[in-house]
């Protein structure tokens, strides 16, 4: 096995956990995954061992997913809401009134702006440092805060208003 | 106050200081208050809405794609190797001296030499490169800010609902995952006979860099969590540090490559019990399946799931004081 075996497994499953999240569709998350991966492999010269390796993949993906984006605006969405609500949670043994916030924050989410869902999960999802989030995303660290804050602030005034996930999450003393 | 650092404070990426601010701030401002609170739930949410994604095997294409750039990546690594010897030699030297200050005989384990060492690099130069990438930074974080981190994760996320990030159910997985993030071996030493049992763990960015943090849960719901971090550079010998902030007692030390802090709400006298148990576990290793070590860690990267219960503990078990509002 290579020696980056194991972190190379544990940085794709948190890719398809991010493209999953960023692009709702199962199957074009699993093929936006792999696109990045035969970018990477093509260009494994241009990595610095040593260097971040995370940060590096999801650079290479978040490249790739602004070109299939532009690529294909105008296209219409495939997907309902609904479906990519309910399969997540579905999976999980939670009960009737959980899936249903979860199924709230999930329709919230898909109303942020993509780039700041995009800060947003890389950090809150991915666990992520600013720094690093503003190099893969090659913006200022600033601009990486401001949309951090927006997306946060729009996504607690919206679920204020359905007593979602906001007051039921909270942490139990 | 600026609002970075209530963000910065949610995802754990301020210093004990900068929490200590926020925590402040926090005491007397009720909205930011319920800001944190409700950034809080967002990022539990985000968890529970996609993790599962992480525990699907990855199929055959991604597989295979791994596979490919696994190695494409081993080879671009082994020629930079062979083309800056001097520079890896000379950065070898100071980590080797590193780990010997630390505990010694560390690398004689062998456990960071790569399963299969490519080709083109000589044994001895492959181990002390693999020794140095895992190595970074050599910043100067001490043993006590390690444990204050520790303490504060644990009362971060100990009575969360989303305490882990990745559940037990598979503990090879677990072990294998924060190894990796850790870039050092590290393995969930069973507690069953202190009444804990494993629930998961979590990787955590941390001012003394990526800390493995591993919960455990008792029958009546008591938590403990046990972080492990690569140790900071003022050099420490195994013996135990004790420090108690309101309810929440930590245990900490230093021993061979690795610094561990055991964080509960306990009194002394309990958690130095478990802190005992902990330290023979860890001494023994994870689990002697194929064959028991001989007195040192095993240190394999694939650790054998925790053996059952039928090591001693030093001290009896009676968990009176769990669960206190208030210890001190």
């Amino acid at each position: 096995m290579s020696k980056f075996g194991i972190e190379l497994e544990v940085h794709i499953t948190s890719l398809r956990r991010y493209a999953r999240a960023l692009v709702r569709d199962r199957s074009e998350a699993d093929d936006l995954v792999q696109e990045a991966l035969a970018r990477a492999l093509s260009r494994a010269d241009k990595f610095l061992a040593g260097t971040n390796l995370r940060a590096w993949l999801f650079t290479i993906m978040h490249n790739v997913h602004v070109n299939q984006v532009r690529s294909r605006a105008g296209r219409p969405a495939e997907v309902t809401v609904e479906d990519a609500v309910l399969e997540p949670s579905l999976s999980r043994p939670a009960n009737q009134e959980a899936r249903v916030e979860l199924g709230e924050m999930m329709r919230v989410l898909e109303t942020l702006p993509a780039e700041q869902r995009q800060v947003l999960l890389l950090v809150a999802l991915e666990g992520m440092k600013y720094d690093e989030v503003a190099k893969v995303l090659d913006v200022p660290i600033g601009t990486v805060m401001s949309r951090l804050s927006r997306a946060r602030e729009a996504m607690r005034v919206r679920l204020a208003g359905g007593a979602g996930v906001a007051t039921t999450l909270r942490r139990v003393k | 106050m600026r609002d970075s650092d209530l963000h910065a404070y949610v995802d754990g990426q301020l210093d004990v200081a900068g929490r200590i601010e926020v925590e402040t701030w926090l005491a007397e401002d009720e909205e930011a208050a319920r800001r944190v609170d409700a950034y809080r739930s967002q990022n539990a949410a985000l968890h529970a809405l996609f993790d599962s994604a992480l525990n699907e095997p990855l199929g055959p294409r991604l597989t295979d794609l791994a596979e490919q750039l696994g190695n494409r990546l081993d080879t671009v690594k082994a020629r930079r190797n062979r083309w800056s010897q001097p520079a890896w030699t000379r950065l070898a030297a100071s980590v080797v001296l590193l780990l010997a200050g630390l505990g010694g005989g560390w690398l004689g384990h062998g456990q960071l030499i790569p399963l299969s060492a490519p080709a083109v690099v000589s044994a001895p130069v492959a181990a002390p490169a693999q020794v140095a990438a895992v190595t970074p930074a050599l910043e100067r974080p001490t043993l006590l800010s390690f444990a204050e981190e520790a303490a504060q994760a644990h009362s971060f996320y100990a009575h969360s609902r989303f305490e882990v990030e990745m559940g037990a159910d598979d503990q090879d997985a677990l072990n294998n995952w924060l190894s990796e993030r850790l870039g050092k071996p590290v393995f969930a030493p069973d507690l069953a006979t202190t009444g804990y049992r494993l629930i998961g763990g979590r990787s955590l960015p941390t001012d003394s860099g990526t800390v493995a943090q591993y919960m455990y849960q008792s029958d009546d719901t008591n938590r403990l969590t046990l972080s492990v971090g690569v140790p900071p550079s003022d050099k420490q010998g195994p013996t135990f540090s004790y420090a108690k902030r309101g309810d929440i007692a930590s245990f900490y030390w230093t021993e061979g490559a690795l610094s561990y802090a055991l964080v509960g709400r306990f009194d002394r006298d309990r958690l130095m019990a478990i802190a005992q148990a902990v330290h023979q576990k860890l001494k023994s290793g994870p689990a002697p399946r194929p064959a028991p070590p001989q007195s040192q860690p095993a240190q394999e990267t694939r650790p054998p799931p925790a053996p059952p219960a039928e090591q001693m503990v030093p001290a009896p078990v009676n968990g009176t004081d769990q669960n206190r509002p208030k210890a001190s």
